[in-house]
């Protein structure tokens, strides 16, 4: 059923990727090139579009403001993945066998199946890495030496809200219902054992499709076990207001929490009233927090550009972070003379007092990951996620 | 008893939208021989076309303003890219659907967006109280729309002389031709009350889900449940529908704590079960061997 | 003219010659049998006046079919019913897995509820049989009573020209005999034209006014039902008077290839 996409993807990316391209290799010097592997067709294209708009924001910051890396044009690469591994790989290889290894610096890729796939690859390029997904194998340097999860693993992300729940209510019950995927799978056994350390009860587990129609049976079986908490991991806004709505419907009492792909506002809006009290882990800047230096920037950079100044999700923040953290790590290694792959691995470790413009904490990886994050809980009169915490440090 | 119950009123009301769904699948298979692996973007289209209608018009209105449209949207189909296949063989019409469903994903996002939408207001409240069973308003509205549809949809196609015209049609189409029926038009309806059944399932959905692309996943679940019905029985597409979502409702309950993650596969282990009893699925039709 | 074809050649697939330049003519209100052994082209000729070949994957090459004088050779089968000439096609056309009401519903779809209703009482007091199952699938019927349904569905298009293919297909020979009987009556009752196309010459011949025999897609033999009786050839060939093999069906072509 994935191959029945493909024909129109063809059609549609091309199009697509040439929006995505705004730069044409016209500086004198050669430019240094960003790789994104997007997911722009298919079940996540409205993640992976957004994404794409943060990165294309990113890079022309970074070109017109910062005035580049290092006197070179920082390049946009844009290719499509349909959120699908193989199609995903095909790009890669595609990628890396027509970019020069000296330009070509950075790679960010898409899905936590993709990344898996390509690690050993990308380890024996001694090429930098991220991704959308935020599984915790990937946030392993001994292994993988050049891949970085820009942000806390979903690990982080179950310890953030557990420690939150012990914080609400001692001796907690709680129930996990995660998606049968890489995804929703990644972070549960350290979910459990971690429960189960802070001296809570798991009472439930539920393992769905990524993707269904009736959230009834799920709901119903949870009032049975009856949990005064259920976090839900691995779906991406897909299910989530059903299951919300569905856990009104039937008088479920439990708090729902989710992790970074639920705090979207669409949740919101597509929940309605049951989103009320869904809280979150988020660890980047919503559009709407016009304190944060990022935000402020990018509003007048996009007015600027003639860009729309419309509400901009969290995808799009996520990329932008990425975007001016990595432009950051290599204008430092150009500075010291060290712009290639492992000059950039090696100034993206040593990049802990950078925030990219609040968007983040620091940039102080931990195991080459980002062990910080904020909770935020969906307020229906508002319409937006609150932040209820400060920054949480889980490492 | 009291507590199956809601789980047979959540599975019966998710079993509406797929016999809903399964019916016009059927009905364009039976009427035209084309297996439509495209009923998942119908249903796509359908949401984002009540979308569009709910901008400005209310959610239960703009339910009523799409119906025309994706019987519309059902003719251009039928007239762009399936009258011409017709008489192809069947891969080629196969690989036509296919092809058909990837254009219109693009399609959709293209003329839509790839952002998030909901559906803007609601559907009146229905809910009620069953003893002490809740009956959520959503069941309501699925199995009210659905219900009368289906069986209305199924008595004309019965009683009806344009029904019987359909029929005939589905059977033997030359013959029809030589009658002079307008086989060409009525065909055409028939993509188009299939675009429609697919149009009203994919409102119904997108209430609590959502308008984006994850409901084409919906379309999947078409093709146990018509298998399960007899690929050539309406009928038996819409009890199918409603048997299917009971059994998945019931998974739920008493198999996934034993078998986690069972209920994803359970359409498709029903439909090889029934098919070693019933090679032509429930209500599928005997062929008529005598001549 | 009611209906005429002339020159017609048809092909199937753009390569297959079922027809090469057969000319033949239906006057009102008469009578014609087209006659002709397996793989001759009668059934091609039926397609070809039904606007049917596009379904068989068939075209007119050369050549043109008129019908009441009026252009029809391209024309669309429900334009060409609508003009009046109605197909019966060959292997008895109905729809089985309907009742022989619906089969007749479905037959009747240009008339109003109220003209349906009364031509369906008039095909059941007719055939009698039929009203007595007529609730039953149609594919269960025997092989008479499917033809006496496919006639009665054909009446029930309103047609002003018949054309029937092969209604003696598998039927018992007392059978063949009704059905040639009441095609005959219904013909003269309604003022029908009809051309009858059988392999089954001596019933096609008692009810014809003239006769076409087709050889190979072309016409071999042409003249009135009394002429193709006493034509020895004809009676030999088609009506097995004499055990009739291969070189002698070749020896009837050779000599009735100048006629």
């Amino acid at each position: 059923m994935m191959k029945r996409r493909e024909f129109l993807q063809k059609l549609g990316v091309g199009a697509l990727a040439a929006v995505g391209m705004p730069y044409v290799a016209t500086a004198q010097a050669r430019p240094v090139k960003l790789a994104t592997l997007l997911p722009l067709t298919g079940p996540f294209a409205f993640a992976g579009n957004a994404g794409r708009e943060g990165f294309v924001d990113g890079v022309d910051y970074v070109n017109e403001v910062l005035g580049g890396v290092g006197g070179r044009k920082l390049e946009l690469i844009v290719e499509d993945t349909g959120y699908d591994v193989a199609k995903g790989t095909a790009a890669f290889n595609r990628v890396v066998s027509r970019e020069r290894a000296e330009e070509l610096l950075f790679v960010y890729g898409d899905s936590t199946g993709l990344s898996k796939a390509l690690a050993p690859e990308i380890a024996r390029m001694g090429l930098p890495y991220s991704a959308t997904s935020f599984a915790n194998e990937l946030a392993d340097p001994k292994t993988y030496p050049t891949i970085f999860v820009f942000g806390p693993t979903y690990n982080d992300m179950m310890e953030a809200l557990l420690r939150q729940i012990r914080l609400q209510k001692g001796r907690a019950k709680i129930a996990l219902v995660y998606s049968n995927t890489e995804f929703g799978r990644d972070p549960i056994p350290y979910a459990k054992e971690r429960a189960k350390a802070l001296g809570m009860e798991v009472v439930h587990e539920e393992v769905t499709p990524p993707a269904f129609t009736d959230a009834t049976p799920i709901v119903l079986n949870l009032r049975r076990a009856n949990p005064d908490f259920v976090i839900l991991q691995g779906y991406a806004l897909s299910v989530e207001p059903l299951i919300l709505r569905t856990a009104r419907e039937q008088g479920l009492r439990a708090q729902f929490m989710g992790t970074y792909y639920s705090a979207e506002l669409a949740l919101i809006q597509r929940a309605g009233p049951a989103a009320e009290g869904f809280t979150v882990t988020y660890h980047n800047a919503y559009w709407y927090d016009t304190l944060v230096p990022a935000v402020d920037e990018m509003r007048k950079f996009r007015q600027k550009k003639g860009r729309d100044l419309s509400y901009r999700p969290t995808y799009y923040m996520g990329s932008l972070a990425v975007a001016l953290a990595i432009a950051e790590a290599m204008r430092r290694a150009a500075g010291a003379g060290k712009l290639t792959r492992a000059g950039v691995v090696e100034y993206l470790e040593k990049l802990g007092d950078y925030n990219g413009l609040g968007l983040l904490l620091n940039f102080q990886f931990v195991n080459h990951r980002l062990p910080y994050t904020k909770l935020y809980r969906a307020s229906v009169k508002d319409g937006r996620f609150n932040a209820i915490t400060d920054w949480i440090k889980l490492a | 008893m009291s507590d199956l119950l809601p789980y047979l009123i959540g599975g019966l009301a998710n079993g509406a939208l797929y016999g809903l769904l399964a019916l016009g699948f059927v009905l364009v298979y039976r009427a035209t021989s084309v297996v439509n692996f495209a009923i998942g973007e119908f249903l796509l289209v359908g949401a984002y076309l009540t979308y569009t209608f709910a901008l400005f018009l209310p959610l239960p209105l703009a339910m009523l303003a799409a119906l025309p449209m994706a019987f519309l949207f059902g003719l251009l189909v039928e007239r762009g890219f399936v009258r011409p296949l017709l008489g192809r063989n069947v891969v080629a019409v196969i690989m036509a659907t296919i092809g058909l469903a990837a254009a219109l994903d693009g399609g959709v996002q293209l003329l839509w967006g790839p952002d998030l939408k909901y559906l803007q207001g609601e559907l009146p409240q229905l809910g009620f109280q069953l003893g002490d069973t809740f009956v959520p308003s959503r069941a309501v509205w699925n199995l009210l729309l659905a219900l009368p549809l289906g069986l209305g949809l199924l008595w004309l196609l019965r009683k009806s002389r344009y029904g019987v015209l359909v029929r005939a049609i589905s059977e033997r189409e030359v013959a029809a031709l030589a009658l002079g029926i307008p086989t060409a038009r009525i065909l055409a309806g028939v993509w188009g009350i299939s675009a429609l059944l697919a149009t009203l399932a994919g409102a119904l959905l997108a209430v609590a889900s959502g308008v984006g692309h994850n409901l084409v996943f919906f379309g999947l679940k078409v093709f146990p449940v018509a298998i399960l019905g007899g690929l050539d029985s309406v009928g038996g597409a819409l009890l199918a529908g409603f048997l299917l979502g009971v059994l998945e409702a019931l998974s739920g309950r008493y198999l996934e704590p034993i078998l986690p993650g069972f209920t994803e596969a359970l359409p498709f282990v029903v439909v090889l079960l029934v098919l070693m009893v019933r090679p032509y699925g429930l209500l599928g039709e005997r062929q008529i061997e005598r001549v | 003219m009611i209906l005429s074809v002339e020159n017609l050649k048809v092909v199937y697939r753009g390569v297959i010659l079922a027809l090469d330049g057969v000319s033949l003519e239906v006057r009102e209100g008469e009578a014609v049998a087209l006659l002709g052994p397996n793989g001759a082209g009668k059934s091609s000729l039926v397609r070809a006046v039904a606007g049917l070949l596009p379904k068989f994957e068939g075209r007119v090459l050369d050549g043109h079919v008129r019908l009441f004088g009026q252009e029809a050779t391209h024309l669309d089968p429900v334009r060409i019913t609508g003009l009046g000439l109605t197909a019966v096609l060959e292997g008895r056309p109905l729809f089985r897995y309907l009742t022989p009401v619906e089969n007749l519903v479905a037959a009747g779809h240009r008339l109003s509820s109220r003209e349906l209703k009364e031509g369906m009482e008039e095909v059941f007091a007719r055939f009698p049989r039929l009203y007595e199952r007529r609730h039953e699938q149609a594919g269960y019927l025997s092989g008479g009573e499917q033809q006496m349904l496919l006639l009665g569905m054909a009446l029930l298009t309103r047609p002003k020209v018949l054309v029937v293919d092969e209604p003696s297909l598998g039927l018992a020979p007392k059978l063949v005999e009704e059905v040639m009987r009441t095609l005959d009556a219904l013909r003269k009752e309604k003022g029908l034209s009809l051309l009858l196309v059988e392999q089954n010459a001596r019933a096609a011949l008692a009810i014809v006014d003239r006769v076409y025999v087709l050889e190979r897609g072309r016409v071999v033999f042409e003249g009135d039902a009394q002429a193709a009786q006493e034509d020895q050839d004809v009676m030999e060939f088609y009506l097995g008077k004499e055990e009739v093999g291969f070189r002698q069906a070749k020896r009837y072509r050779r000599r009735k290839r100048w006629v």
